[in-house]
């Protein structure tokens, strides 16, 4: 790899989040010639150099949340992970577009066999239903939430808003939660949306 | 419970923070509460909202980052000079030929030559001449392969000089060609010409073009098991699936012989 982060240390730290998370994925981003092999897999399966690189960025969004739920195991490289989720994204895409029959049997990579409720709403229309959402959260709440979703420390949070401690910055989050809660009650078209979580 | 201290319970449970004893209370109310069901759903629905929240906000920074450095520095010129189109044609087609010959050679249909060769129909362009420049041959060469005109795509590929930068892609093809027209020895020194390539996608498909000789001229050594391994364990060779299932298959003809 190009950096001082060795493979194992990416995982942990996008695991622990904060600014280490984007450090290691600006990292991952950037390893030397991981893009070029992506962009060949996908060139050589019907794609183009658009197609490689929103591969490329759906395969770290795919890594980073998998890392972040703890649905990623250390098993041989980060990159070659990676290239196993971007392999899996083209072929799954593929399929759907049915542009190109491939016939090389691509292996989905582990974990990776069906759509769950976070691929539902990264469809166009659950973009724009997430997206409206978070409008009417507000842009301070949607960045608490995040923070706090990415496992920022209250104090992190503080210094990032430009709150005056840790205490209020959970007061801040704790009264944003309950906002967004009030605004799924309101929302029917989640429910459709996310009929299958929590089953 | 108060109603503060259960919203705090749940939200720890939604977002996979709550642990033991208390984890496993909780959710044994839940499964007998349906009104706490309900409230735990919508916590779930939270969690999954940030997730698609955080995953677009990404995707906004990604799109903001220029495109990394392309090519590891070890890497040579041979694809960065060649037409991206007219690569994929000559590898799919080579590659066509690879697969349908581990077909043939383990009786299985799936990978037949004729099916994939279907699948992978390069663009034809017109012949210009007699000057045909490389990209020009390269992609004429593997409509002839995929066309079982082996002979005339050999005429033409023998025309790439070592001094050109696609002459590994050539010998490629080469090998490819040499091979339908069961010329077993020729195909391999051409696959072994192709390992040479900086580029890994040429060297790897060249290895194991190479393998397939070797099975032909009965000459399997102990260094072609550990290279077909090698390559059945390499996440960046495109045919890895293939390669795995030639090493099972090899595992399994091991006892018959």
């Amino acid at each position: 790899m190009n950096s001082s982060l060795e493979t194992m240390d990416l995982a942990a730290a996008i695991r622990s989040g904060g600014a280490k998370r984007e450090q290691a994925l600006s990292t991952l981003y950037n390893v030397t010639g991981l893009f070029f092999k992506i962009k060949q897999m996908v060139t050589n399966h019907g794609g183009n150099e658009e197609d490689a690189r929103d591969v490329f960025h759906e395969g770290i969004i795919t890594l980073d949340r998998k890392i972040r739920q703890d649905e990623y195991e250390d098993r041989g490289t980060i990159e070659s992970y990676l290239f196993g989720v971007c392999r899996f994204i083209w072929s799954n895409q593929q399929r759907k577009n049915k542009r190109v029959e491939l016939k090389d049997d691509f292996t989905p990579y582990d974990q990776s066999t069906g759509e769950n409720p976070l691929d539902t709403m990264l469809n166009n229309e659950g973009q724009n239903l997430v997206a409206t959402l978070f409008n009417q959260l507000g842009e301070n709440c949607s960045k608490i939430l995040s923070l706090w979703k990415l496992s920022y420390s209250m104090n992190e949070i503080a210094e990032e808003m430009g709150l005056p401690s840790g205490d209020n910055a959970r007061k801040h989050k704790f009264r944003c939660y309950q906002k967004l809660l009030g605004l799924i009650d309101n929302s029917p078209e989640l429910a459709t949306n996310l009929k299958n979580l929590g089953q | 419970m108060n109603a503060s201290e259960y919203t705090e319970k749940l939200t720890a449970l939604a977002n996979k923070e709550l642990f033991g004893d208390e984890k496993m209370q909780l959710e044994k109310e839940i499964l007998e509460n349906p009104a706490l069901a309900e409230e735990f759903k919508k916590h779930l629905i939270a969690q999954e909202l940030l997730e698609a929240f955080i995953s677009q906000d990404l995707k906004k920074k990604l799109s903001a980052f220029p495109l990394p450095q392309e090519k590891p520095e070890s890497s040579g010129a041979v694809i960065r000079k060649l037409n991206p189109s007219r690569f994929k044609w000559a590898i799919a087609a080579s590659v066509s030929l690879i697969l349908g010959v581990s077909s043939y050679l383990f009786m299985e249909n799936k990978y037949s030559y004729q099916q994939l060769a279907n699948n992978y129909v390069p663009q034809m362009q017109e012949v210009r001449g007699t000057n045909m420049v490389t990209d020009d041959i390269l992609e004429k060469a593997s409509s002839y392969i995929t066309n079982n005109k082996s002979e005339m795509a050999i005429t033409l590929l023998t025309s790439i000089t070592p001094d050109d930068d696609r002459f590994f892609i050539g010998q490629l093809l080469l090998g490819n060609a040499y091979y339908q027209t069961d010329n077993y020895s020729a195909a391999s020194n051409a696959f072994i010409q192709s390992t040479k390539s900086t580029d890994d996608e040429v060297k790897y498909q060249g290895q194991y073009g190479f393998l397939l000789c070797e099975l032909k001229l009965k000459s399997w050594s102990e260094e072609n098991q550990r290279l077909l391994k090698k390559l059945s364990e390499n996440e960046f060779f495109i045919y890895k699936n293939e390669a795995v299932a030639l090493s099972q298959k090899l595992k399994i003809a091991k006892y018959f012989n």
